[in-house]
């Protein structure tokens, strides 16, 4: 076999200075002309699937990271025009590379399998809507052969997942300082003839993840079928490895942030309330992690529908589903959060035991559920909500009436669940208050933490706004005991607070407008609750509370009057003064 | 002439402005995901994007995501600041 080893180093090395006009034509097409193979017929040139496994895997990383360049030129608005033109010649599949990645799959090889999805979703990318439909056929067609093959299966999950979670715009925290750095430096770039590109069409994938959800769209009844059936009877490696993927696939096709349309996932909302029944004590954790994740996902409070008037009926069944299963099918007794000594962590990665050290409670698992419950409530209270605002049903309707009445009951019944379930999992003092326990519990983790107090704030907002069957249901979640420790955990640092306003990666914003409006409707609950906790730490909460908010008021302030906010904070601003005037004692205009 | 739009007189002014303001909606440009507020919309609409660089050094001008970047941040030029 001959390996032209030589220009295919120079062209990796030209591509890790992102720019190939250095190098001769021969030099840039000879990597995808192949290989020449001398057998029993002569001399040919070889299939990808022909070489060893170590070359395969070289020439793999070698177009990976070709695509790589690309795609992060392209994000710039410029891209080397001799990449351009490989780029394109493998498009047009002049070489048909495309087909023989497909056909990888073959070699068994999970080194190989984990590089060919790799490239081959990286190459979607860069083609978008350039593609051959056959491929996208063979690929989708891999999920449900009649013979399960759980590495085909994996491998098609793997290509279309990395599509739908392809972000437009990403840059790496550590790359942030090499971008500012390099702009100085790049002068090893300056021969480089680079071509525009810089349309919104150039480096949109939503045609792509389009596509591709459209496709999956045919399969995925029977997919989910298989699926199902593998969860319930099949506990292999290979299987679990098949499962996980597909639900984290399912995650990400539902998650808000793959910015797909919510008309083309809307039947992949379909068989959710199938899994819910699969949620049993002999289930692997990682699987009901992952199960978990995904009903979070598609329960997408803080940034979605604690924002919305109507909410999604598929969506309000899930809800309803979980505080179901809470209240009836003791769901939070089959989570599988206990690790025992010498317990095997999972079957999944095989036999790690755990450590005579390690914490005997999988706090994911608990915070994950936890959250999945306070989500399941607030929409169920906000449901009821809407419904009562409809002018169709009047106020004085009694059957309205006894319906709120057992919506409460089995509402206060799940919280009180959840309440001696984690103080019992996390072993709190049987009188440790709620909010505490909470914010506890999700202290090491911001996006969940924050989340949680929009629920348990709406749920207690969507009670008192019906005048409280149960009173104690709204001291037990009283939202500015929760407030004030979290301004524990934070340490009391008001640049703690604007960091998360500024950021999207919690739902802050919406938490801190809601916070600060009902405490102007209740400021003197709010006083007597600054109070209360204040007799217990013996320190004045009501004048430490509101020295962070007057501190963050003035960061937000400076930065306003610099231009700096990166979106309109005013009413948030504007209820920060508010309270600061209630402080004050001055009358609320 | 003017045409005058007759209000139904079951119906409140407040139930009548209610159902008017229903009707508004506003549409997530990212996942047509629809809200009744413009500031509801805008909190959502975060969620689809980067997040932005806000935090500006005043000595050099690199930007940052976080505060604490900034705080952290310490180049040759900002060295003394």
């Amino acid at each position: 076999m001959v390996m032209n080893t030589n220009e295919v180093d120079m062209f990796q090395s030209y591509l890790i200075k992102q720019c190939l006009c250095g190098i001769s034509e021969a030099t840039l097409r000879k990597p995808f002309e192949g290989q020449q193979i001398t057998d029993c017929n002569g001399t040919r040139t070889a299939m990808l699937i022909e070489w060893p496994t170590t070359k395969i895997l070289e020439y793999l990383s070698k177009l990976q990271l070709l695509f790589d360049v690309y795609l992060k030129q392209n994000n710039k608005g410029y891209i080397c025009s001799r990449i351009v033109d490989i780029c394109n010649t493998i498009i047009r599949n002049d070489y048909n590379l495309i087909e023989q990645i497909i056909s990888l799959c073959d070699t068994r090889n999970k080194y190989v399998n984990y590089m060919s999805a790799k490239v081959l979703s990286s190459f979607l990318i860069v083609a978008k809507t350039s593609i051959n439909n056959e491929w996208l056929e063979t690929i989708i067609s891999y999920l449900t052969t009649d013979n399960v093959d759980y590495v085909k299966i994996n491998f098609a999950l793997e290509v279309i997942k990395r599509v739908v979670e392809w972000k437009d715009i990403e840059i790496h925290v550590l790359e942030e300082t090499q971008l500012q750095e390099g702009a100085s430096t790049s002068s090893q770039n300056e021969t480089c003839t680079k071509v525009i590109f810089s349309d919104s069409d150039s480096y949109d994938t939503s045609a792509i993840k389009g596509l591709i959800i459209k496709s999956l769209e045919s399969k995925w009844p029977d997919l989910v079928s298989k699926i199902q059936n593998l969860i319930m009877h099949n506990d292999c490696v290979e299987a679990q490895t098949c499962i996980l993927t597909f639900l984290a696939l399912w995650e990400s096709t539902i998650s808000v942030k793959a910015n797909l349309s919510i008309i083309d996932t809307k039947p992949f909302y379909a068989h959710l309330e199938m899994f819910v029944g699969l949620l049993h004590s002999n289930l692997s954790p990682l699987i009901w992690k992952q199960l978990l994740s995904l009903f979070n996902e598609v329960l997408c409070y803080g940034s979605t529908l604690a924002l919305q008037d109507m909410l999604p009926e598929d969506t309000c069944q899930l809800a309803h589903l979980i505080v179901r299963y809470v209240k009836d099918y003791r769901l939070l007794d089959c989570l599988p959060y206990r690790r025992t000594e010498g317990f095997v962590v999972n079957s999944f990665v095989g036999t790690i035991q755990s450590l005579h050290n390690e914490a005997s409670t999988d706090k994911t698992l608990l915070q994950k559920m936890v959250l999945l419950v306070l989500k399941s409530v607030a929409i169920t209270i906000k449901e009821t909500r809407s419904d009562s605002s409809d002018s169709s049903v009047g106020s004085d309707d009694y059957d309205f009436y006894q319906d709120m009445q057992l919506i409460e009951r089995s509402i206060r019944d799940v919280l009180k669940k959840v309440d001696v379930f984690l103080k019992n999992g996390l072993d709190f003092h049987p009188e440790t208050p709620f909010p505490k326990i909470l914010i506890h519990l999700f202290s090491d983790q911001d996006d969940y933490l924050i989340e949680s107090m929009v629920c348990t704030l709406d749920i207690t907002i969507g009670i008192s706004y019906r005048n409280a069957v149960f009173p104690d249901l709204i001291n037990m979640l009283n939202p500015i005991f929760s407030f004030i420790e979290f301004l524990k955990i934070v340490s009391h640092d008001s640049g703690v607070l604007l960091d998360y306003l500024v950021s999207n990666e919690t739902c802050f914003l919406l938490y801190l407008l809601r916070f600060l409006k009902y405490t102007r409707r209740n400021w003197s609950k709010f006083v007597s609750s600054c109070s209360e906790c204040s007799t217990v730490t013996r320190i004045n909460e009501m004048d430490n509370t509101m020295t962070v908010l007057i501190r963050l008021k003035y960061q937000i302030t400076r930065l306003v009057s610099k231009d700096l906010f990166p979106y309109n904070i005013s009413p948030v601003l504007k209820l920060l003064e508010v309270c600061e005037g209630l402080y004050e004692g001055n009358e609320y205009s | 002439m003017f045409a005058i739009m007759q209000i139904d007189n079951d119906v409140s002014g407040r139930e009548f402005r209610r159902k008017m303001r229903a009707k508004c909606e506003f549409i997530c440009k990212y996942c047509q995901r629809r809200f009744n507020k413009s500031y509801n919309l805008m909190i959502h609409e975060r969620t689809h994007k980067s997040p932005e660089l806000t935090f500006s050094c005043e000595v050099c001008g690199k930007s940052f995501k976080r505060q604490d970047n900034l705080k952290q941040h310490r180049c040759s030029q900002c060295i003394w600041r």
